[in-house]
């Protein structure tokens, strides 16, 4: 049943595709568009501007021990769901391996009723988009999807060399792996403004998102 | 099915869809305006944009069996359904053999379409919509009004009365209060779901890849949890690369809701690999014609490049009007008007493509930039063509081109026509007309001609004609 | 820049012959005040755009095959003071002769003749004074097919920015459709009138005492809907506006 209607749509299409009328495009248009060199220091001026647009709380720290503290207050007393602590960057996994001992903390072999319970999600992040202020997460073994997603709120360290100006330059980046992997762009706190246009946060995902940079 | 005039009148008496329609178009629509203004190059990206949707249509079985080679590659299962029923059949097919019972949904157009929910219900599956707009309209038991605020038409006190009845919470009509109980009901059935089923925004034919957005996340835990994953997509939504996918997610979010970015895009390339923890175990995508095909060989072809924003649902003076419902079918306003005759043939449609004043608005602000009112003309033609015109129009636009292409029966008619009009006009104004007339006069005075036209003027002036444009042809 | 012509031939359109008269004669004496001659070719009728519209290709082919032949064998410009049926003229008879190789050339060879009023004055001429004085407060509606079809969106706006003692009065939706649309005002009644009466809320509560634009068809039906409501706002076309207050 199936095979039979591959067939017969294939073959509809394309009796269609040369009868309809398909209009030209103009002429002279660029093949693609071409990303702009940007200096690092514009980059994360403007990563900072998108995210307070988003209501992004941010974090901008000097060093590796600034950024494991800052973590340490964002998550203490909190139950959490973590990336495996050895792909969080900065080798926080290390400094937050004692104080982790006092709390409770899922990962992502845990049962998935467990880590809805947590109330933090910690996660790293592939890269971010300063032009929109958008993390580009991709799923991996020990980064688990559902640390970004379950929680309420959702913590993310992000490198500085992790910064880039737009999606296209990211892509651009992985276009040429032999599959792409599940891939996400989250921008923002979860939204909704289904009710009279009212924007509500957290409906699904995360209601709260926040952002410490390391340097 | 009432009648498509019959459900316009409704909308029309209906004050509380007025004031709901005409608030949340004007915001959206200067949302829109700001933040395309925002988008450097906005004009040539969407000249891109559109060359790409449209150009891949040129050789849309090629993209297709180059998509589905790459799907597979990446362990994707592909379907393919020529209309919803087998669509339907196949999703039911595809719970039944991995032992799925309850599925959970994010917002897909295609799928109201097919009518899924409905033959999934009845070959018992539980499904449940999971876009806080779409559950709600689920618990309403209605359809969605507008392609992407599906609950466009109710305000918050009608939601706190549908929440109340029908899953037993207190009433509120506080929106946070509401989409917390949304929240939490919903994260039970997520947690207990083994089939999630999506659409999808755009599929990308080199990467294999199935893109969906969404700003709440539901598109993201549906596919992250349930075991099996569903993606129903239209063959028309291919985009050649991720080149082409970064151009339309630049125009997609900013013509919809005026964000640079929807809160979530993903790019879902099948089931979980080795090593990851979480992510179905199987993906299916099913492309489904239920048409297309039909309006790919026609005029209308281009229609198949519409990426599904809403813009021109939120520029329409006619949707602010009358809303999603009166145009009766899955997909309301300019697109709908072309889309549902396209799709389920004229012959019960016809009127949806009167319905417009063609104003352009549409045109003007679709990020693909659509020429909606020459396909609208189209339909209107075809419709002619194809006979379905009253009597009374096909005798009165008979009358029109006989009479308007003579002159000398043009100046007769003219003349005589408006001594008739005279006499019924009082000072001037004709209060009521028969006929076609009486939708004039239902909320308008008519002017009556006047007993000397420009050219009686003209001529009195001692001024006379053209000396070489005297004679038409058929003077 | 075009050179400036000495003759111009006028497509006057059904409506204002028929209808308001005053307004052809209001284009007249503009033209005539710039220096210009005006002929009239007096075998023309109407565009066909009703027919059109209405999806009647046929009956509206053979209108639209009248006004081709008539006015090609006219010489010099042609001025309409429409947007709509400058509109039909210009890009819509290209469509009506997609299969008609003869028709469709001669359609293209007059649309490059044809201007809208407005349009010619100041791309033209070069006009942006003509030295009128009027008294009134005027709210302007863009019509659709003007503003979008043509692409005319300045012009008018320049024009009565010229125009002493008179007073802009902007208004909310301004270039929202006022819900004439030929046929679409007695095909589809309500939406027209739900339309209009957007429209007209708009305009009444912008203070305005007179409501002027580049087509009768629009004002023909907003003033409709003026006198049903009692307004005392006064309809007038742009070129009325202007060649009432020459000096």
């Amino acid at each position: 049943m199936d095979k039979a209607s591959r067939t017969s749509i294939l073959a509809r299409v394309r009796q269609s595709q040369i009868r309809g009328f398909i209009p030209e495009s103009p002429e002279g248009l660029p093949d693609g568009l071409v990303a702009k060199k940007t200096d690092p220091a514009d980059l994360l001026f403007r990563l900072q501007e998108e995210f307070n647009l988003l209501g992004v709380k941010t974090f901008i720290e000097a060093s590796e021990e600034a950024v494991c503290d800052r973590v340490q207050k964002l998550i203490a007393g909190k139950s959490v769901l973590s990336w495996d602590l050895d792909q969080l960057p900065y080798g926080l996994g290390k400094g937050l391996e004692i104080s982790l001992q006092n709390q409770t903390v899922y990962y992502g072999r845990d049962s998935k009723e467990d880590q809805a319970k947590a109330e933090i999600g910690l996660t790293g992040c592939e890269a971010v988009l300063a032009e929109t202020g958008s993390l580009a997460m991709i799923s991996a073994t020990g980064k688990p999807r559902t640390a970004s997603l379950l929680p309420y709120v959702h913590v993310v360290v992000i490198r500085r060399s992790d910064i880039v100006m737009s999606m296209g330059e990211f892509l651009e980046k992985h276009k040429s792996r032999e599959w792409l992997p599940y891939l996400v762009f989250i921008t923002g706190p979860s939204r909704t403004a289904d009710i009279e246009l009212s924007l509500t946060l957290g409906v699904h995902g995360p209601g709260e998102v926040i952002a410490v940079i390391g340097s | 099915m009432s009648h498509f005039l019959d459900r316009v009148e409704t909308a029309l008496r209906d004050d509380h869809l007025q004031g709901a329609l005409h608030s949340a178009t004007e915001r959206l629509w200067s949302r829109r305006s700001a933040a395309l203004d925002g988008l450097e190059n906005s004009d040539t990206i969407r000249d891109m944009a559109r060359r790409s949707k449209l150009g891949l249509l040129r050789d849309l079985a090629g993209n297709l069996e180059t998509f589905e080679k790459n799907l597979i590659r990446n362990g994707i299962k592909v379907h393919w359904a020529q209309n919803g029923k087998e669509a339907n059949r196949i999703v039911v097919e595809i719970a039944r053999k991995s032992g799925c019972k309850r599925a959970v949904k994010s917002k897909s157009m295609v799928t109201e379409e097919t009518h899924l929910n409905h033959d999934l219900l009845e070959a018992g599956l539980d499904v449940l919509e999971t876009d806080l707009g779409e559950y709600i309209v689920q618990l309403a038991e209605t359809t969605p009004s507008h392609i992407i605020l599906p609950i466009i038409h109710m305000t918050r006190q009608d939601i706190g009365k549908i929440m109340h009845n029908r899953i037993s919470v207190p009433y509120t009509d506080s929106p946070e209060e509401l989409a917390k109980i949304a929240r939490v009901k919903l994260r039970e059935a997520f947690l207990s779901a083994d089939l999630g089923i999506t659409g999808a925004n755009f599929g990308v034919i080199d990467s294999g890849a199935i893109c969906l957005v969404s700003n709440e996340g539901n598109a993201r835990l549906v596919t992250t949890l349930p075991r099996v994953h569903v993606a129903i997509m239209g063959i028309e939504k291919l985009v050649p690369s991720l080149a082409d996918l970064d151009l339309m997610i630049k125009i997609l979010a900013r013509s919809a809701t005026g964000q640079k970015i929807t809160t979530y895009t993903s790019l879902v390339s099948g089931p979980r690999r080795p090593g990851e923890l979480d992510g179905p175990e199987e993906m299916h995508v099913v492309l489904l014609d239920n048409g297309r095909t039909n309006i790919l060989g026609g005029d209308l072809a281009e229609i198949l490049g519409c990426i599904r924003c809403g813009a021109c649902l939120n520029a329409c003076p006619v949707y602010k009007n009358i809303g999603g419902h009166a145009y009766g079918d899955t997909y309301p306003g300019p697109i709908g008007a072309i889309v549902t005759p396209g799709l389920r043939g004229l012959e019960n449609w016809k009127e949806l493509p009167d319905a417009s004043s063609l104003c352009g608005a549409c045109r003007e602000v679709c990020p693909v930039r659509l020429d909606i009112p020459r396909m609208l003309l189209k339909l209107r033609q075809t419709g002619v063509e194809e006979g379905r015109s009253p009597f009374t129009l096909k005798f009165i636009m008979k009358g029109f081109g006989m009479v308007v292409s003579r002159p000398w029966l043009y100046r007769l008619s003219a003349r005589w026509g408006g001594r008739l009009a005279r006499v019924v006009a009082k000072a001037g104004w004709i209060h009521k007309l028969p006929g076609l007339g009486g939708g004039w006069t239902r909320s308008r005075e008519m002017r009556a001609p006047v007993a000397k036209s420009f050219q009686d003027l003209w001529k009195e002036r001692g001024s006379t004609g053209s000396p070489t444009g005297g004679r038409g042809k058929n003077g | 820049m075009k050179q400036i012509p000495s003759k111009v031939q006028l497509f006057h359109t059904c409506i204002v012959n028929e209808v308001y008269p005053d307004v052809g004669l209001s284009v007249v004496s503009i033209l005539e005040h710039l220096g210009i001659e005006v002929e009239v070719p007096l075998e023309q009728t109407c565009c066909g755009q009703p027919a059109f519209n209405a999806g009647f290709h046929v009956d509206a082919r053979k209108v639209a095959r009248h006004t081709i032949d008539l006015l090609l064998s006219t010489e010099g410009p042609i001025i309409i003071p429409s947007g709509s049926c400058c509109d039909m003229i210009s890009h819509q008879y290209h469509l009506l002769f997609e299969g008609d190789k003869e028709y469709l050339d001669k359609s293209h060879e007059l649309s490059e003749r044809c201007y809208e009023f407005s349009r010619f004055l100041v791309d033209v001429m070069g006009i942006t004074n003509l030295g009128s004085r009027f008294k009134t407060k005027a709210a302007y509606h863009p019509s659709c097919h003007l503003m979008r079809g043509l692409g005319i969106k300045t012009q008018p706006k320049t024009l009565l920015a010229g125009v002493q003692d008179l007073e802009y009065v902007p208004f909310k939706d301004q270039e929202e459709c006022c819900g004439f649309g030929g046929m679409f005002s007695v095909k589809n009644p309500g939406i027209s009138t739900g339309m209009m009466e957007n429209k007209l809320k708009n305009i009444e509560a912008s203070g305005a005492e007179t409501l002027t634009s580049c087509d009768m068809g629009c004002l023909m039906h907003l003033e409709g809907g003026l006198q049903r409501h009692g307004s005392k706002i006064k309809v007038k076309h742009l070129a009325q506006i202007l060649a009432e207050g020459l000096p």
